[in-house]
């Protein structure tokens, strides 16, 4: 039985209060299954979820909130980004440092 | 660590934020809550995960002290994890965070038995200690 994972919304509040994402370009490191993703993925102007595990990936692949032309999902590492130099406002590791 | 920190301010703007949230392998305590209140079951160890914890630590330090980042804010939130039944967090423990959290016995019979009580809207509740930290992009 899989747990109800932060109901109170804290994660999402917490990040909002010490950054403004509305219309900004997103990477987060380490999406997984993008349940994190989600929660903000409207808010950017484009979203990039990178992670190495393709099995999460397909699961984010197949959220609606996450099929969104804004939203891309990646199978890739953190250590190897594929993107240029001065591609994004925010960089977010979630529980992937 | 710092080769993925390093990425990231090669694909940060000037000025750009990095953001690492993570959860503190530190004790906290295992609940069972129910409509009007809570009991508490005993100390949740999280030890296993205090190496890991080290090593994100220093890789900051050491993106920090190399001046690529430097720390804008820090906050401590607690992040919940609620259970439907003693049993199904048991299953899911072994099943996803295995090697992550020692539970001693005495704490699962003492959750076994404040959730028999029966009380109204009874769950089991775990709140993880988390941190979030803001770093701006140097350079």
């Amino acid at each position: 039985m899989r747990p109800i994972r932060d109901p109170e919304g804290a994660e999402l509040s917490h990040l909002l209060a010490v950054c403004d994402l509305t219309g900004s370009r997103v990477l987060e490191v380490g999406c997984g299954d993008g349940k994190f993703t989600r929660q903000y993925a409207h808010l950017p102007s484009q979203v990039v979820g990178i992670d190495p595990v393709i099995l999460d990936l397909r699961t984010a692949i197949q959220d609606p909130a996450l099929s969104s032309a804004r939203v891309g999902i990646a199978q890739t590492k953190g250590e190897n980004l594929p993107f240029p130099q001065h591609t994004f406002d925010i960089a977010i590791f979630a529980c992937s440092l | 660590m710092v080769h993925a920190l390093k990425e990231a301010w090669r694909i940060l703007v000037p000025h750009g934020t990095l953001i690492d949230v993570r959860p503190l392998s530190i004790d906290v305590p295992l609940e069972i809550v129910y409509e009007g209140g809570c009991a508490d079951a005993g100390m949740v160890d999280f030890s296993p995960g205090v190496d890991l914890d080290a090593d994100a630590d220093n890789a900051m330090i050491s993106v920090t002290a190399e001046g690529i980042y430097t720390l804008a804010r820090e906050e401590l939130f607690d992040f919940t994890y609620y259970w439907k039944t003693v049993k199904g967090m048991q299953d899911d423990i072994k099943e996803y965070w295995e090697g992550e959290v020692n539970i001693p016995e005495q704490v699962w019979q003492r959750a076994r038995q404040l959730f028999d009580k029966r009380r109204p809207k009874t769950q089991i509740r775990l709140a993880m200690r988390m941190k979030l930290g803001k770093y701006e992009k140097i350079g």
